[in-house]
């Protein structure tokens, strides 16, 4: 008898799609993952799909910014095995969660103008991983490609999947870039990002915008010290810091000094 | 030991002839003031003077990252000879890079012969160069400013011409294939040389007290002066990667595609949070300042009981990489009280 494939769903809650969109990116091994799996939920790829049966995997991608978002995490995870967070968003928040202190309101009329909308019932913008627990993280905005079939071979071959959790400053110096603090003073959050990338940004001479999000411990602080020491304003440091992992960073004390700049 | 004379002007032929020896890597510039070891066909990229390249020689005997095994399924567990760089001729190394590839060598051909590390050592053939400290230069401090062996020639640079230093029998092969370069040294060379000597020696402006440091180790380990470099280090691990002595590493097996998986050997760095996790979650050194202070202690106090000499050779690699400025130099000095 042949072994039963594994069922595997792939949601997106609010968010561009772009991890989704990744995995079908990964076209030369596209075909031959979808043999060893039985992909039976996954609406953005798929017009046949069965929204109720139980899942060996499920990927989510998106964060939660409805309350219908959180019914389908919820509903999500009730059925599933294996639950892994796709992307920054999902595991960190990333850009939706930007500006979570702005309230909805004001985002409302700033984006839409007065014109009455009665389809925006957003809420504050949240990680999955904030609501329900995951079984394996998966960051990056988008994914890589590479680690996302490392997590979907290491499952099809019934193991965890290991990451070795490194700053993207080791793969920027194994590249043997010039550092971008070091040798340009720039606003880099290479060593507090969780690596993976392949130091992509800083390889093309662009500093580390954080958009894998942060390493299990950056040190936040003497990051922020050493931009300030190398004399970058508290208000570009402000600002560079609060793409994409902002809820993680920026509540660590950087607001003050935001404000501080704003009153001067 | 030998030595001759060479006419500067011959240091491109010099160089062309080596290639007969492997492939010629030397310091080339990547940006202003910075430079990478890198294979070269055009002998002109060369800079041997260069002081440091931003990553040392080590990456020509194992790889930042290479497969070790690889196995497809259904099929026998092989070795892949990923990290297998051929015969290799390291040109443009300086008397701190030497010393540092004979502490390599204790590390990885001691007790455990590690045969990726062998492999390639056992093809590389090493021309020096003479250098001139910069301000972070102070390997005049741990003894490592000169060298007497480890390598298979030496190019002093002597205005107009260099001393050649002539240190194994590879090395004897060269000088001997190309006669028409090399002249016997004169007593003008070796006055010349001397006064070189005498003017790098003065040249020193960096320079850390070793004595007895692993004693006053031993009694510091408890010295809040760990937790504030702790507080002010990354855990970036720049100084680990730049580092020509760190030599850990760690080994992970990944499945890269279906069908096919492959145990692969990293560099990694005992600062890194996730180097001493161990099964069930725990770790050795959980706080940051226990990770900086385990660098420190290998190489001066460690590796010191171990091997007789601290595993620094004062390249001043790390005093230059490190983002937030923690100097080696500073840190050793406050911990004996003196900042």
């Amino acid at each position: 008898m042949a072994k039963s494939k594994p069922k595997v769903g792939i949601f997106g809650l609010t968010g561009c799609a772009g991890d989704q969109l990744q995995i079908l990116n990964c076209e030369d091994q596209l075909i031959p993952l979808a043999r060893q799996m039985d992909i039976v939920d996954w609406v953005m790829a798929s017009s046949r799909n069965d929204h109720t049966c139980r899942l060996d995997i499920a990927f989510v991608e998106g964060v939660v910014a409805t309350e219908r978002d959180l019914e389908s995490l919820k509903e999500i995870r009730a059925r599933t095995k294996t639950l892994v967070a796709l992307g920054t968003c999902a595991v960190w928040g990333g850009l939706p969660a930007m500006h979570n202190e702005i309230p909805r309101e004001v985002l409302q009329r700033e984006v839409y103008h007065s014109s009455p909308l009665h389809f925006l019932d957003t809420v504050e913008a949240l990680p999955p991983t904030h609501f329900v627990p995951f079984e394996i993280t998966l960051p990056g905005c988008p994914i890589e490609r590479h680690e996302f079939l490392r997590v979907a071979h290491a499952l099809l071959a019934g193991a965890m999947p290991e990451f070795h959790m490194l700053p993207v400053c080791w793969e920027c110096k194994a590249k043997e870039n010039l550092c971008r603090v070091v040798y340009f003073q720039e606003v880099c959050a290479g060593a507090m990002t969780r690596g993976g990338c392949g130091a992509r940004c800083p390889s093309h001479a662009v500093a580390c915008a954080g958009c894998r999000g942060p390493l299990e411990e950056p040190n936040y602080d003497a990051n922020i010290t050493m931009f300030a020491d190398r004399g970058i304003s508290w208000v570009e440091i402000a600002r560079k810091m609060s793409q994409f992992s902002a809820p993680v960073w920026i509540k660590q004390g950087l607001e003050k000094e935001v404000r501080h700049e704003r009153r001067r | 030991m030998q030595t001759f004379r060479m006419n500067a002007s011959f240091l491109p032929a010099f160089m062309e002839a080596l290639k007969r020896w492997g492939t010629l890597v030397a310091p080339v510039e990547r940006g202003a003031g910075t430079y990478v070891l890198q294979a070269i066909d055009d002998v002109s990229l060369a800079r041997p003077d260069a002081l440091r390249t931003i990553l040392p020689f080590k990456k020509l005997l194992l790889k930042p990252r290479f497969a070790m095994l690889e196995r497809r399924d259904g099929g026998r567990t092989e070795e892949v000879f990923d990290n297998d760089m051929g015969p290799i001729v390291y040109f443009g190394a300086h008397a701190c890079d030497i010393h540092a590839l004979e502490i390599l060598d204790l590390i990885y051909m001691t007790d455990y012969v590690d045969p990726y590390y062998r492999r390639n050592r056992e093809r590389l053939t090493v021309v020096g160069y003479g250098c001139m400290p910069d301000e972070y230069c102070f390997c005049e401090s741990l003894g490592t400013e000169t060298v007497e062996r480890g390598f298979d020639v030496f190019l002093t640079p002597l205005g107009d011409r260099f001393l050649v230093t002539v240190c194994s029998a590879r090395g004897d092969d060269i000088v001997r294939a190309n006669p028409e370069l090399f002249e016997p040294a004169s007593r003008a060379d070796t006055r010349d040389y001397l006064k070189r000597l005498q003017e790098r020696e003065q040249s020193f402006s960096l320079a850390m007290d070793v004595t007895d440091l692993p004693y006053v180790l031993e009694l510091k380990r408890e010295d809040p002066v760990w937790d504030e470099v702790g507080k002010k280090c990354l855990c970036c691990g720049s100084c680990s990667m730049v580092c020509p002595t760190c030599a850990c590493f760690n080994v992970v097996d990944e499945r890269p595609e279906l069908g096919r998986a492959v145990r692969a050997r990293t560099w990694d760095a005992c600062l890194y949070r996730d180097y001493a996790t161990v099964a069930g979650g725990h770790n050795f050194r959980a706080d940051r300042a226990d990770r900086v202070r385990n660098r420190y202690y290998h190489k001066q106090e460690a590796f010191v009981r171990e091997f007789g000499k601290p595993s620094c050779v004062g390249c001043g690699r790390c005093i230059e990489n490190c983002p937030t400025g923690i100097n080696v130099v500073e840190v050793f000095k406050y911990v004996r009280g003196e900042l």
